[in-house]
Parts: C-alpha cells; sequence; structure tokens
C-alpha cells in the first residue's frame, strides 16, 4: 500500500526540473599561458545554458596548495618544490576574484537570461605589486612567481553551476616558464 | 527452511530419568556431552540453555557442559552451535541426568541477515519498525575495511565512503546527522554531520548488531530519524570458562594486514573481556590508470590512488557482574585511526601533486587522524516481580585533526608557531546518562518509562575554520507501550518529549577581516565573509511519537504496520558556520532561522517464511515538513575556490521505498536469494531530488553449503552479484552516476585442527576488476573509481 502510494506519486510527479549545468569554454587565456605583472590577461569566454543564464565569477589564486611533493621535499616536510606558501617573506601570492558586476560595470552586458552569450576582450589587469598589512604593519610585496589557477564559474536560473579551471604562469622573466 | 527434525538426533546414551517417588522440591543436576552427530567430535563451546528459568552455559573443550542446582520439573534444554541444526529436547527432570546430544550439521551454517523478533535488552520487542539482526558471522562474511562498509550489504544500508578507510552509514538515503549509532545503549557522537569524517567503531568488536529501519526519535532522541544501527553486549554463558580467539585478516587490493585477538573469561558472578585490533592498508588500487576530472586527466600511477593508506588501532575491555537482582556491564572502548586523503581531492587537482611518492603504505599530507575513547556502564536492578531499573552511562570524546602542510589563500596569513600544519581540528565531549523503569515485562501490558540526558561540549582548534566552538545539552522522557491484544496481536506505542540548548561561540575572523580589506570590500561585504560564526543561544523542543501493531497469525506470516515521527535539532554547522568548506569546495552559510527537522513515516513490514521461500517487503513512506539542505543562493562567494554560496534552507521533502527480498532453498545444500533496495527522496519546494540519493541496488546470490568429513566439516561457497542502477535523480549541482554490475565470491571452510574449530572465510569482491562509480563516494566528483579487485582471507583461530 506504501508502494503503491509511492508509484503514484512517482507517476505524478512532473519531470520539469532543469538538471542541465551551464557550459563554458574559455577561448582566451590559453591553457598555462605566462604573464608577466602589470600587464593584462586577455579573457575571451563563451556560457551556454538549455534554459536560462543566470551569472559568471572569474578568480585567480595560487595553485600552491598544502600538498607534499615527493621529488625533492626534504624530510622535515617543510620545503616544498619552489611554490610553497610556508612562509611568504619575499613575495606575496597575487589573488583575485572578478565578479560579473565587476564586468558590466565596465559597460560588459549581462548574461542573466541569455540561452547563449560570449563575454570577450576583457582585461584582467595582473598588478605589478601587492599591498598587504601583517600584524598592522603595511608592506607593498611583488607577486610570488609561479603557476596560478585561472577558474570561470558560471550559473543558471535554476542554481545550477559549473566551472572551469585552468592555469596560468605569473612571472617577472616572460622568458622563465618552467614546468 | 529446513524443518528441525531435533529429536532424532537424539541418540544412545541418553539416559533421562527413571521415574522415582521424588521430593519436589530437590534439586539435581543436568549434565551431558555435545557431539557433531556426523563425525562424533565433540563440539566445544555450543551454547546449551535452559528453560524456564533462563540459565545458559557453554560446553568446555570435550564438549561437556552442567546445570547443577535445578529444581525438579519440565525444562525446555536447547543447544546451539554454528553450523548445526539447533536441537530442543522437552525434559522432565526427577533424578541426575547425564545426556549425549548428537547435532546434525546443516549446510547453511552463515545465518544471513536473521529475520526474527528481536528483544532489546530494555526488554521486548517496541517498536512495529522492521530490523535486521546481524551475527558475528556475517560480519565476517562480508567483512571490508570499516564496520560502516560492512554493513552496508545489508539492503537498505549504504556508506558514504572516502576511499577505502574512512565510512560512515546511511540508512535509506538517511546519513550524516539523520541516523544515530547507539554502542550499548549510548549514542555515539563524533563529527557525523561532516562528509569527510567516518565511524569510529572496531567493526572486530561487535558481536551483534541490530538495524533498525525507520524513525527511532522516541527511542534514542534526536538525529535517530533515518534509523539506528544498535550494537549490543556479548552473550555471557554461566559457566566458568576461559576462551578466546585470533582473527588475522589480508586483502590484496590495498594490501591490509590486520589482527584482532580477543580473550574472555567467565568466572562466578564476573565477565572479562579484552581485544586489540591492529589494522593497517596502502594505497588502494584502481582499475584504471587515469582520472578524467573537467578538462584534465589526472595519471593514477601504478593504478593505486596516492596517499590513502591508513591504520587502525584499537583496544577494547568489556565486563559483567551478574548477580541474582542486579547485572552490570562496563565497556571501554578507545580507537584511534589514521587516513591519507588522496591529494586530488584537496583544492583543485593538479598532476603535479600526484606523482607517485615512491612509497604506498606512508600516510603524507594532507591525512586526518582520530581517536574516540568511549566509557559505557549498564544497569539493572530488579525491584520486584514486574518491575526493574536500568541505568545506561556514558562519557566519550571523540578527537578529530585534519593535517595539511600550511597553506592559504590570505597573503596577510602567517602559519601559526605551534603545530604549523594542523588545519582543522575537532575535541567533542559528551557524557549521557538514562534511566529507564521496566515494568511488567513479557505481560499483556508492558511499559517503559526513561529518562535521558546528553551533554556535549565541541571545541576547535587549527588554522583554518570549519565548525563552531558550541555546547549542547538535551533531555527527554519517554513512555513505550506493548500490549498484547491477543496470541497474534500485539499493539505498540509511545510518547517522547524533547528539549534541548545549543550555545554556539561565534567566531569573527581577523586574518579573513584584513584579506577583504586588502581586495577593497566595503564594511558590509567583509563582515559578512569574516563572521565565521555568529553567536547563537538557542532551546528547541519537541513531541514525537508512534503507534504500530504487530500482527502475527501463524508461524509463516508476519505483518508490523508503524506509524512514527521523528525529529533532530539543527546542528551548529547548519545553524552558524559560514566560509568554505575544503572537501565540498563550497561555499556554506549557516542560518540561524532554522527549526528542528521533523518528520513522519509510516513504515510496513510484511514476511512470509514457507517451507521453501522465503519472501519479505518493507517499504515506508515519509513526509519531512522542514527538511534542512544546502541550497545554491545564486550569489557568488568571493573567496578563493567557491562558486556560489550554498545557504541551509528547510523545503518539505517526501520520502519512500523500501526493500524486498526473496530467498528459496532449491534443496538442503543449494539456496537462492535477492533483494531490491530502492528510494524515491524529493524536496517538495522545487521537485528536485534530495543530495546524496542511492541508487537502486539490487543483490542476487547463489550460495552451496555443504557437510564433510574429517578435517573439512562444514564448508559453503557463495557467488554474488550485484547491480547497481545509475543514479539520474540528482540534486542541483550533483553528477548523474552510471549504473554497475559487479560480481563477488565468497568461500568459507570450518577446519577441524587438533580438537578446534579454525574458520577460514576467503572472498574476492570484483571479480571482473570493472571500474565503476559510486554515487555517494567522497571521490565521486573526481571522478575517481572505486576500488578495483580485492580478494581477502580471514583466518579465526579460537584457543
Amino acid at each position: 500500500m506504501v508502494f503503491m502510494g509511492a508509484s503514484v506519486l512517482i507517476a505524478c510527479e512532473k519531470e520539469h526540473i532543469d538538471d542541465q549545468k551551464p557550459v563554458i569554454r574559455v577561448i582566451e587565456p590559453a591553457e598555462d599561458e605566462a604573464v608577466t605583472p602589470g600587464n593584462a590577461l586577455h579573457f575571451e569566454v563563451m556560457f551556454s545554458d538549455n534554459v536560462a543564464l543566470a551569472s559568471y565569477k572569474v578568480s585567480i589564486h595560487g595553485a600552491f596548495d598544502g600538498h607534499t611533493h615527493s621529488h625533492n621535499s626534504t624530510t622535515n616536510g617543510l620545503k616544498d618544490d619552489g611554490i610553497t606558501t610556508r612562509v611568504a617573506t619575499d613575495s606575496v601570492a597575487f589573488e583575485k576574484t572578478w565578479l560579473e558586476s565587476d564586468f558590466i560595470a565596465l559597460g560588459e552586458p549581462p548574461i542573466t537570461g541569455k540561452k547563449q552569450a560570449t563575454v570577450k576582450h576583457l582585461h584582467l589587469v595582473i598588478p605589478e605589486t601587492v599591498n598587504r598589512t601583517v600584524n598592522g604593519k603595511a608592506e607593498e610585496m611583488p607577486l610570488k612567481e609561479g603557476h596560478y589557477h585561472f577558474i570561470v564559474y558560471c550559473s543558471d536560473e535554476s542554481g545550477q553551476e559549473s566551472f572551469v579551471a585552468q592555469e596560468i604562469f605569473i612571472s617577472y622573466d616572460p622568458h622563465e616558464h618552467l614546468h | 527452511m529446513r524443518l528441525l527434525y531435533t529429536i532424532l538426533f537424539l541418540t544412545a546414551g541418553l539416559t533421562v530419568a527413571l521415574p522415582q517417588a521424588q521430593h519436589t522440591t530437590k534439586r539435581f543436576a543436568i549434565s551431558g556431552f555435545v557431539h557433531d552427530g556426523e563425525n562424533k567430535t565433540s563440539l566445544s563451546a555450543s551454547t546449551v540453555s535452559l528453560q524456564p528459568g533462563e540459565r545458559h552455559v557453554q560446553a568446555d573443550g570435550d564438549g561437556f557442559f552442567q546445570f547443577v542446582e535445578v529444581e525438579a520439573g519440565n525444562y525446555l534444554l536447547t543447544v546451539n552451535f554454528l553450523g548445526y541444526e539447533e536441537m530442543s529436547i522437552p525434559l522432565l527432570l526427577v533424578s541426575d541426568t547425564l545426556l549425549h546430544l548428537h547435532l546434525q550439521p546443516v549446510p547453511f551454517v552463515l545465518p544471513e541477515v536473521a529475520v526474527s523478533t528481536y528483544r532489546n535488552h530494555s526488554g521486548g520487542k517496541l517498536a512495529a519498525l522492521p530490523v535486521e539482526e546481524i551475527s558475528r558471522d556475517y560480519l565476517i562474511k562480508h567483512n571490508a575495511t570499516n564496520f560502516a562498509q560492512t554493513l552496508a550489504s545489508v539492503a537498505g544500508v549504504s556508506s558514504m565512503d572516502i576511499g577505502a578507510g574512512l565510512s560512515k552509514p546511511i540508512i535509506r538515503g538517511f546519513g550524516f546527522s539523520r541516523v544515530a549509532v547507539v554502542d550499548r545503549g549510548i549514542v555515539q557522537q563524533n563529527q557525523q554531520w561532516g562528509a569527510d569524517h567516518g565511524l569510529e567503531i572496531d567493526q572486530y568488536d561487535v558481536d551483534y548488531v541490530v538495524v533498525h529501519k525507520g524513525p527511532m526519535s522516541l527511542f534514542h532522541g534526536s538525529d535517530a530519524m533515518g534509523g539506528v544501527i544498535e550494537i549490543l553486549p556479548p552473550e555471557v554463558p554461566q559457566n566458568d570458562l576461559f576462551w578466546g580467539d585470533a582473527t588475522l585478516i589480508g586483502k590484496s587490493n590495498n594490501d591490509l594486514l590486520g589482527a584482532s585477538v580477543v580473550a574472555s573469561k567467565k568466572t562466578g558472578n564476573l565477565f572479562f573481556r579484552g581485544r586489540i585490533t591492529a589494522q593497517s592498508y596502502g594505497d588502494y588500487r584502481i582499475p584504471s590508470d587515469t582520472i578524467e576530472y573537467l578538462t584534465w586527466k589526472l595519471p593514477v600511477h601504478d593504478k593505486r590512488m596516492k596517499n590513502t593508506a591508513g591504520r587502525e588501532y584499537n583496544l577494547s575491555f568489556s565486563s559483567n557482574y551478574a548477580g541474582e537482582k542486579f547485572n552490570s556491564w562496563l565497556h571501554i572502548s578507545h580507537i584511534n585511526t589514521k587516513n591519507g586523503f588522496f591529494p586530488g581531492a584537496h583544492g583543485i587537482p593538479s598532476p603535479g601533486r600526484l606523482e607517485p611518492d615512491g612509497a604506498y603504505r606512508n600516510i603524507e599530507f594532507p591525512y586526518s587522524t582520530s581517536t574516540h575513547f568511549k566509557l559505557v556502564s549498564n544497569s539493572e536492578l530488579r525491584i520486584s516481580d514486574s518491575g526493574k531499573m536500568q541505568f545506561d552511562f556514558g562519557y566519550q570524546t571523540n578527537h578529530r585533526e585534519e593535517l595539511s602542510q600550511f597553506h592559504t589563500h590570505y597573503s596577510n596569513q602567517l602559519p601559526p608557531v605551534n603545530e604549523p600544519d594542523l588545519e582543522l581540528q575537532f575535541k567533542l565531549d559528551t557524557h549521557s546518562a538514562n534511566v529507564r523503569y521496566v515494568m511488567d515485562e513479557g505481560k499483556q501490558w508492558s511499559k517503559v518509562f526513561g529518562l535521558s540526558t546528553e551533554y556535549q561540549h565541541n571545541k576547535v582548534g587549527g588554522y583554518s575554520f570549519l565548525l563552531p566552538g558550541f555546547d549542547r545539552f538535551s533531555a527527554g522522557a519517554f513512555w513505550l507501550n506493548s500490549y498484547k491484544w491477543n496470541e497474534n496481536l500485539t499493539l505498540m506505542g509511545g510518547l517522547r518529549y524533547e528539549t534541548g540548548k545549543l550555545t554556539v561561540d561565534g567566531f569573527y575572523d581577523p586574518v579573513l577581516e584584513a584579506y577583504l580589506v586588502m581586495q577593497g570590500y566595503d564594511d558590509e561585504q567583509v563582515d559578512l565573509y569574516a563572521q565565521r560564526a555568529a553567536d547563537i543561544n538557542k532551546t528547541f523542543n519537541d513531541i514525537s511519537g508512534s503507534v504500530g501493531f504487530s500482527f502475527v497469525p501463524d508461524t509463516g506470516n508476519s505483518l508490523q504496520i508503524n506509524l512514527g515521527s521523528s525529529f533532530r535539532y539543527p546542528g551548529a554547522n547548519e545553524l552558524a558556520s559560514n566560509g568554505v568548506h575544503h572537501g565540498a569546495f563550497r561555499h556554506e552559510m549557516g542560518n540561524s532561522g532554522l527549526e528542528p527537522e521533523k518528520g513522519y513515516q509510516i513504515d510496513l513490514d510484511y514476511q512470509h517464511t514457507g517451507k521453501k521461500v522465503k519472501i519479505r517487503v518493507s517499504p515506508f513512506a515519509a513526509w519531512f515538513s522542514n527538511y534542512i539542505y544546502l541550497e545554491p543562493t545564486g550569489d557568488w562567494s568571493v573567496l578563493p575556490h567557491t562558486g556560489q554560496i550554498y545557504r541551509y534552507t528547510q523545503a518539505e521533502a517526501f520520502m519512500a521505498g523500501g526493500e524486498l527480498k526473496v530467498a528459496y532453498d532449491i534443496d538442503g545444500s543449494w539456496r537462492l536469494s535477492s533483494d531490491v533496495a530502492y528510494l524515491y527522496l524529493t524536496n517538495l519546494s522545487d521537485n528536485y531530488p534530495l543530495p546524496f540519493s542511492p541508487p537502486t541496488a539490487i543483490t542476487t546470490n547463489l550460495a552451496y553449503a555443504g557437510v564433510g568429513k574429517g578435517v573439512m566439516p562444514q564448508f559453503s561457497l557463495e557467488i554474488e552479484n550485484r547491480w547497481v542502477m545509475a543514479q539520474h535523480r540528482i540534486a542541483k549541482n550533483e553528477e548523474r552516476t552510471p549504473g554497475t554490475n559487479l560480481w563477488n565470491l565468497s568461500a568459507q571452510a570450518q577446519w577441524q585442527v587438533g580438537g578446534r574449530r579454525v574458520i577460514t572465510q576467503f572472498r574476492t569482491d570484483n571479480i571482473f576488476n570493472r571500474a565503476y562509480l559510486n554515487h555517494l563516494s567522497f571521490y565521486r566528483k573526481l571522478n575517481a573509481p572505486e576500488p578495483g579487485r580485492n580478494i581477502q582471507l580471514i583466518l579465526k583461530i579460537p584457543f
């Protein structure tokens, strides 16, 4: 009897829910593209959704998480393979999030309600230096060089969300791109 | 089922009493030997019980047993030994009696999940809910790396796994804080709300488990919404005895080596038991050398999931005093585990992090450790012929840590001076006390009145923040009834009132504040993110109840229907926490306006036991007025590694499903059985399915069991097919999971070695080494396949 009740309910269920996530295609930057602080990253992306797009966000942050690298890690586990964040004394990891509202302020049309949208020719500026305050002391620090995550998120009107992550390489010497 | 022609196996040597004129108050001894009916070897450690009087003893090394000081009269003597037909003989005792009992071996030595009337130790069956009773032998036969995974072989139970080592139980789609594990009367409290937490129970120290499916709040308060896994104390023989066994475990998939040794002693009124368990395993193997995640192909070197190794060291001790009027248990256990996390699952994966580290048994960052110490006392005091008092006291402390080399997104955050790599730390202390008065047990109308209280104190530490510290106090009063209407019909029902108080320590994150200010956010934005937990002081109340009946028209059929309500207090994470959940890569935000979750459920359980066919159907349907879940808000979080902010929200929800089991005895040796578990879980506010919906699974099992002679008196072979359907019913932002079809093989044998029964249990899981995904697995979102083929051997040597 409970089974019957359940199956009646199942039969009556309106399967009109949107279970498709939006699709993101990043055209620029290219995977592992190198950029020098003080310059801008060229950004072009295509979004599409089966029903209606809602908004997007772009984030750049260091790709140096707390994992142990094996090939040249020391026994005390304190040193990583050159891109560690253990003690940020000489440089600082750059990090920034751009919301769609930041791009709209620059004149980009909103994507909300559209099924397809292309956002292009946006210049994401990687600053020359970063200001930070540690223990009340303000300092201007150079950017930590190395690999960064470049992540684009997109949502649709039902709350489905997808993201695409790739890496960029930030270095003061653009020829020094070693892996 | 085979009928029991027990009396046939009573053979020569039976010297039942010659009638003599005796005084009825005289006392006699009943003694005897228990033998194997086929090869005449003695069956030591068989259990012999005598009714009325509820006396039971274990036969010694020669198969000898004795009851002394037995009053003359009519008795029923029952003998049990694993792998043999139970023997029951009526006795008219008029003089000292010596018996030779010859038990007949039966093919089906290992009871599948037994389906019988369960009597909990608080006296009688008090809810008309489906239960599955699971014995030690079932647990050995289905042994997986941890207790929750072992239980997942029961229809309607699944496990949520983090690799091979850590798992938490799910009953009919209810998991996390919606299922309670009750260990010897005390609700186990750990960090069960967290996706990367595993249940800390030594599976080798579990003798007998009862899985209750359905709302059990009435008995155990908040959290016992979807069901209860109840671990019961061991049976104690009445005769003095020293015994024990050593269990050795080896598994090929993760190179697991384990040992568990138990020793028990019964002397007079006292019983002692101690156990030590150690397990160590390496990185588990998957049937693939790459994981395709988003646009990456992540390498899996040597097809082993890097850094998923683990270790477990457990100690436990139990003691019992059994007197005329007073019976008391003490259980002490200490569980210690350390488990590596796949580095690809912490943060956005990068192939660099998956380079082999040269070893498979090492545990590097990131990893988690957890220790769980528990002290439980259960006592029973008989006050009169019709009443007894029961007391449960528990103290437990759960200390869980996650370690990961110091890393931060906030350039102004420096590593802590002490323990710089301690990312998260939780210390939860729980004190519990239950008192029950059991009245008229076994009579027409039996009642239980009870009070239970629990106090929790949670402290947190580490350079990251996930859950705030809190204090929680709860107290409940309940009244349970069981009324025997007639021989076939029993009515059951009860009420519980519960009140709780939760105080959450707020936390404002100065590092995050400085970072956000630096990023140029305004004060309002900064406050929204830097207030990692709000100060909360909340009081909750609830009344829950249940009514049901059990109807047993004849021995072959039984029907139970139960209507019950359940409740759960929102947790500190749901009410207060705010920030990135590093395991889920989500910004999750608590909601201080949440009300206790409330559910109403109807359960039906019908069993038919025929001569050859056994059928069990247990459907259920439930409605929740305010189910708590994480809803995407559509607002982006400005924090790195996150998309939208997910906020805890409440909505109406509907759940239905159940289990269907059919078993067919082809002949005395062959048996075919099959079970189906189906679930349909829906959020009624937006029609999306609820998150973590277990897919439909069909398990079919063909077993052969035989009786041999000489060194191998018992053996069984089993081939199992597990067909898991695809899960397309997913919540927002979950992934669809394709189905799979797996074959498993198991073989068990009992060996007669120098007067001992040695048991070997051989098992191969996923014979064809198939790559498949588990919808509930923590590594599912990485598209990481589940463990591949596993060959395991368990050796149990009694002493």
